[in-house]
């Protein structure tokens, strides 16, 4: 068994695999708050059906939403560059792979985290609206006194979902060469020549991560009292 | 013919009935009354074993089972003697008013279908939704749904149907249609045991009223017997809460 | 350095890259299928609280649920690996670790993940079901069978498909990992191409635009199946 597996390489990997949890939480961070602030602007520019923009956000919603993430990674990673030197001739090859990845996963987050809040806010009724005018409110107040809490309660169970759709693509990260949590992994298996210990490890990591943020989103749910629609008529 | 023999049944502490004991004659219209909670529409659901009650004797026609140790074999055979409109209507969704009738007749009942579509109409028209007939339960109002769940009743031509408070989930305009149905039915023969609130429906249609109490039947007879002139306490002390509000002549 | 995009060599690895459409079709298609079978018998196990066995299951479901699927395939691979060659000698199997297809470690692998949301996706649509229907097909003196196919699954469906098309399209996307494990599909085959030349946006960017294609696909599909299988849902249309 124990050529199979080593219970003693598998415990010696966790300290090694958490020194770089900081990396992978930074990723998601940043593609959570960079991706709700693009998405809810493409959500807004949809639901007002600007011109033009709103044409030119749902293909990039959907392209973005129909490509795998790795194949993302190398477009921003390879693309960009070529881009940022055609529009504004200037070279951005050296910058940190990080920025580069931090990029992708942002775009990425930003297409999935738009639908959430479009829906969201779509599904709040259009009579709470005009309830809100009638009442005096501005457009502004009317958003953020009315739809807005209640957008938030519709959109929660979805964007919890997300947060650890996210984290676990993260996963993918190293392919670029960044060392966090899977990255690090390859560092240790060229030492040891064996990696499955490490992998392991690394799975239950992401599971305990995971499941700290579904009962972090089920705990605010509760408060907010968010409803499942589950099942029944009466 | 039918007979309940002590049947009991309990949702976890609590016992819900505690010994029924009840004995319906071919072709009576069984009306019970009683306060929510006292256990008839457990009495009722337990007698198409939507419930399993713990304990007792069913006999429903010529099948018999004790509820102690009962096959599924048996449950079958007492669903296909007996039938049930529902308070909700539970019409197939999936279904249009039509095939609602004809999937009991051909999936329960192996009938072919040319007999079940003819049986279906017949039915169908009998409840006055002839031209409905392609219709699906969501286009339908809440008494055309009642109806048609009668009629689905009615096809099965079953020993027994037994009535959920049919008509409590409707709007008030919408009981006359649904009561007038029933009382049609009852005036055919057709054995049938009813829960509702509707006194002037037990008062002018039961063949015996069943008044229902902590689960067991406490006082029965003819209808203006236990309307009029009630032995027991408890069911004057209900029927005094409901008929200054329900008892108004037609 | 100007960049000269190819765009005659990006026509060429777009045919390459739908010629390993069937590749994405086996990595999802499959894993679909047969994680539609175990995600349903893991859903009525704990739907029927068949006791312990559901409690596993469902400590299962949440582990896998959050465990990324590229530590579900690296692992499913080497411990397949290091298993047989450890095994196939005590038990004289002429096998080796070589012998083992990476697209078939890479179908298991995307099957487990399936069924475990497969699973997820059956509860979620029999519950949809209200208890009445149940209720109703066994008053009119169904057996259970009958009721399931007759009355329970034709209203679960319309709940289900566009959850299986989300799925599906999670399938096609999850697919590109197994390039990691040495599988040949779209993305290693367009970039095995681009190795002599270095033209890996092209490469990347062909690979990109059939996945999307596919998903829109699906996407497209769903709706028309949607639209087909919810007519009784509609009132007022008769």
């Amino acid at each position: 068994m124990e050529n199979i597996f080593s219970f003693s390489l598998f415990i010696d990997a966790f300290p090694k695999l958490l020194s770089r949890l900081d990396i992978t939480l930074y990723i998601v961070l940043i593609a959570l708050i960079f991706g709700l602030l693009i998405g809810s602007y493409i959500a807004l520019v949809r639901l007002y059906k600007m011109p033009v923009l709103s044409q030119l956000a749902t293909v990039y919603v959907s392209f973005i939403r129909g490509i795998p993430i790795l194949v993302l990674l190398y477009i921003v990673y390879i693309g960009l560059p070529v881009l940022v030197e055609g529009l504004f001739h200037v070279n951005i090859n050296r910058w940190d792979t990080l920025i580069f990845v931090l990029i992708a996963y942002i775009v990425n987050s930003s297409a999935f985290l738009s639908e959430i809040i479009r829906s969201a806010v779509a599904g709040v009724e259009v009579g709470q609206t005009e309830a809100a005018y009638a009442v005096g409110m501005t457009r502004w107040q009317a958003f953020r006194r009315i739809v807005f809490p209640q957008a938030i309660k519709i959109a929660l169970p979805a964007l919890g979902n997300n947060i650890v759709s996210l984290l676990k693509d993260t996963s993918l990260a190293y392919t670029l060469g960044v060392i966090d949590i899977i990255g690090v992994i390859k560092a240790i298996s060229s030492n040891t020549y064996r990696s499955l210990e490490a992998y392991a490890a690394a799975a239950i990591i992401f599971f305990v991560l995971s499941l700290l943020l579904e009962q972090t989103f089920k705990r605010l749910e509760k408060r907010l009292g968010t409803k499942h629609v589950v099942s029944g008529q009466e | 013919m039918i007979e309940i023999k002590d049947l009991h049944k309990s949702f976890g502490e609590q016992e819900v009935l505690k010994g029924i004991n009840l004995k319906v004659e071919k072709g009576e219209v069984v009306v019970i009354l009683g306060p929510s909670g006292s256990g008839k529409t457990t009495l009722l659901r337990s007698l198409n074993f939507l419930e399993r009650a713990d304990k007792g004797e069913i006999t429903i026609g010529n099948v018999q089972v004790n509820c102690k140790h009962v096959t599924q074999k048996k449950i079958l055979e007492i669903r296909r003697n007996t039938a049930m409109v529902f308070q909700l209507y539970n019409l197939f969704k999936n279904k249009t008013a039509l095939e609602n009738i004809m999937e009991g007749l051909i999936v329960a009942r192996k009938m072919a279908k040319e007999e079940a579509l003819k049986i279906s109409h017949y039915y169908l028209e009998k409840v006055g939704l002839k031209e409905r007939a392609d219709a699906y339960p969501s286009q339908l109002s809440g008494g055309q749904q009642q109806r048609v769940g009668i009629a689905r009743a009615l096809a099965l031509n079953p020993e027994v149907i037994l009535f959920d408070e049919p008509t409590s989930a409707l709007d008030p305009e919408l009981v006359g249609e649904v009561l007038s149905v029933m009382r049609k039915v009852a005036k055919e023969g057709r054995t049938m045991i009813v829960v509702t609130h509707e006194i002037s429906f037990a008062r002018d249609i039961a063949s015996r009223v069943v008044f229902m109490d902590g689960g067991v039947i406490v006082e029965q007879g003819r209808p203006e017997e236990v309307l009029l002139r009630p032995k027991e306490e408890r069911t004057k002390k209900f029927l005094k809460r409901i008929l200054p509000a329900a008892d108004y002549s037609i | 350095m100007g960049f000269q995009f190819d765009s005659a060599f990006f026509v060429y690895e777009l045919i390459v890259a739908i010629k390993y459409i069937p590749v994405v079709l086996l990595l999802s298609v499959v894993p679909l299928a047969v994680g539609m079978i175990l995600g349903s018998a893991i859903a009525v196990v704990r739907l029927f609280k068949v006791r312990g066995l559901a409690q596993f299951l469902a400590a299962l479901v949440i582990f896998l649920r959050g465990v990324p699927l590229l530590l579900q395939l690296t692992i499913l691979y080497l411990a397949l690996h290091l298993g047989v060659d450890a095994v196939a000698p005590k038990y004289g199997l002429a096998l080796s670790s070589k012998d083992i297809s990476y697209t078939l470690v890479a179908v298991i692998g995307l099957s487990i993940h399936a069924a475990v949301y497969l699973s997820e996706v059956v509860r979620t649509a029999l519950q949809s079901v209200p208890s009445g229907q149940y209720e109703a097909a066994y008053s009119v003196g169904m057996n259970s069978r009958e009721m399931l196919y007759r009355i329970i699954l034709p209203q679960a469906l319309p709940v289900a498909i566009p959850l299986l098309g989300s799925n599906l399209i999670g399938l096609i996307k999850g697919s590109a990992i197994a390039s990691l494990i040495s599988v040949v599909e779209i993305v290693n085959a367009t970039l095995f191409e681009a190795n002599s030349n270095y033209k890996f946006l092209e490469a990347y960017l062909a690979a990109a635009l059939i996945y999307w294609a596919l998903c829109v696909l699906v996407e497209r599909i769903v709706a028309v199946l949607e639209a087909r299988v919810s007519v009784y849902g509609k009132g007022g249309v008769v």
